[in-house]
């Protein structure tokens, strides 16, 4: 049996072990969402501060359920006694990590379509729709941003397994305690943390730009073009709809931070490779 | 005799615990043999060892010539003293994992074996009685012709009556290219299938001897001797 298939059928069982939990979740959120604009009687066309408290609240709860779902999979499947079961497989625990990372990967942006879903939902669109989805799926900068919080993402999920799998090892000869677990997780996450910050905050060179705007000239400091202290800057002309008819030339920022991506690439690289120490060298099932 | 199991200098400390020490045995191709010992006397370290469940060990492991990890999983099909398979599976996709993974799993005779013991195929595993589990776990693991088959405490939630059954399912499905290793403390009912007895007390290997050789030399039954061997252990 080739490794290559191993894999597939990996993803396969990793992906029915999981579905049913989390389209249940998304469906029931949905349908709460469906429920709630039927019955709810406040103004049609008024984004209400309500409407937007639910909206933060569904959206906040769904990500927080989906992360912890994701999390009790990797640890029922690989420290509980399904352990027994997975760990024992002839298939590497390179494979089999790599194959929940991908799942969680996978769901993780099956919950970041349910943002635009709920949205739409709750807050019926004025003017014309599918000309405004037009207008967000061509604009370059989604794409920068999903891909961006999709790395995050991955940094945390991986940090979070590491954390998970350090917690059910064996160090100096003794189990993990669960006090020492938490205090070293929370002391390395919040490390990571500070670094994101101290990456995701820092200087541009600046310059003055004069823009012509249907009120007058519009004076904007923007990042210099080009690569910029590790971010690519650029920016586009896009054209923004003026009510009742017409459009008026704008310009919109984007930026690809490689330092950023860097990062994250870096935080779960070393994450998968202390991962896969703990497992083949520090193993403890009980 | 071609040798499917070897052990040598084994030892696994816990900190300051010296759970098992210096162990050295081996098993050859077609034996049935005991792991016999009380609670706490290293029988499941040494399987995890085995089977690459835990690391950071002394001496060597070898199963049919490789070290604990994927190729040898290949050749080794393991039962262990935990329900292990996932809650939510139907008895039908335990089989239908197994089938998936596992090259040398005969998926007929894993359902007749599960139809012979009145287990349903659409029943999930949460389900099912710790007996029934037992059942499930031990039809799955029979059910392969692996090199190697390794029982932790396959008699210890079952009754009387299943226990027959167990050993004679046992018997009669391993394959005798390969060897069995059952790790147990109910010795009267596994007596009669087993060739080979291995006491392992306090983490170290006691005895090391056939049965039969056991029974002429010492006058008494494999279960006899254990009582007698272990009576001040408890």
């Amino acid at each position: 049996m080739s490794t290559k298939s191993n894999l597939t059928k990996m993803l396969k069982h990793d992906f029915s072990f999981s579905y049913k939990v989390f389209f249940a979740m998304f469906a029931g959120v949905v349908l709460v969402f469906f429920a709630l604009d039927m019955f709810l009687d406040v103004p049609i066309y008024a984004v209400t501060q309500f409407r937007a408290l639910l909206m933060t609240a569904g959206i906040t709860g769904v990500v927080i359920a989906s992360y912890l779902q994701i999390l009790m999979f990797f640890q029922r499947n690989f420290f509980g006694p399904e352990g027994y079961l997975m760990l024992t497989l002839p298939i590497s625990r390179g494979k089999m990590l790599f194959s929940k990372i991908l799942v969680s990967f996978v769901w993780f942006n099956f919950m970041m379509l349910l943002a635009p879903i709920l949205i739409i939902i709750i807050t019926p669109p004025i003017g014309d729709f599918w000309a405004a989805v037009g207008r967000v799926l061509s604009d370059p900068t989604l794409y920068i941003v999903i891909l961006k919080v999709n790395l995050a993402a991955l940094a945390l999920i991986t940090l979070l397994f590491l954390t998970i799998t350090f917690a059910n090892s064996v160090v100096f000869g003794k189990k993990v305690h669960g006090v020492v677990a938490g205090v070293v997780s929370a002391g390395v996450h919040f490390f990571f943390l500070w670094l994101t910050v101290q990456i995701l905050d820092r200087p541009y060179e600046l310059i003055q730009v004069a823009r012509e705007r249907p009120w007058g000239t519009w004076y904007e400091n923007v990042p210099v073009a080009g690569l910029n202290n590790g971010t690519f800057h650029f920016e586009r002309v896009v054209q923004i709809p003026l009510y009742p008819e017409g459009y008026f030339t704008s310009y919109q920022q984007g930026q690809i931070d490689f330092l950023f991506i860097g990062f994250a690439v870096g935080v779960c690289a070393l994450c998968i490779a202390g991962i896969l120490y703990l497992l083949k060298k520090r193993i403890s099932l009980r | 005799m071609d040798k499917i199991l070897e052990v040598k200098d084994f030892s696994k400390s816990y900190g300051s615990f010296q759970a098992v020490k210096d162990l050295s045995f081996e098993i050859e191709k077609g034996k049935i043999v005991g792991l016999l010992g009380p609670n706490g006397s290293g029988k499941t370290t040494l399987i995890k060892s085995i089977m690459g469940l835990m690391s950071d060990y002394e001496g060597s492991i070898a199963i049919a010539g490789n070290a604990p990890g994927v190729a040898a999983n290949n050749h080794i099909s393991y039962l262990p003293d935990v329900p292990h398979l996932p809650r939510w599976f139907k008895v039908s996709q335990a089989v239908d994992f197994f089938k998936d993974f596992y090259a040398d799993f005969d998926a007929t005779k894993a359902r007749n074996m599960l139809t012979q013991m009145q287990i349903p195929m659409d029943k999930k595993i949460k389900a099912l009685s710790k007996g029934m589990k037992e059942k499930v776990g031990l039809s799955l693991t029979m059910s392969r012709r692996a090199k190697l088959y390794i029982l932790d405490e396959p008699l210890g939630h079952v009754d009387p009556a299943s226990r027959e059954f167990i050993i004679e399912t046992i018997l009669k499905n391993f394959n005798e290219e390969g060897a069995v290793l059952v790790s147990t403390h109910i010795i009267a009912d596994i007596e009669p299938a087993l060739d080979k007895a291995l006491f392992l007390k306090q983490g170290q290997l006691i005895l090391n001897e056939d049965v039969e050789k056991i029974r002429e030399e010492k006058g008494c039954s494999l279960d006899q001797l254990f009582r007698e061997v272990f009576k001040n252990v408890y």
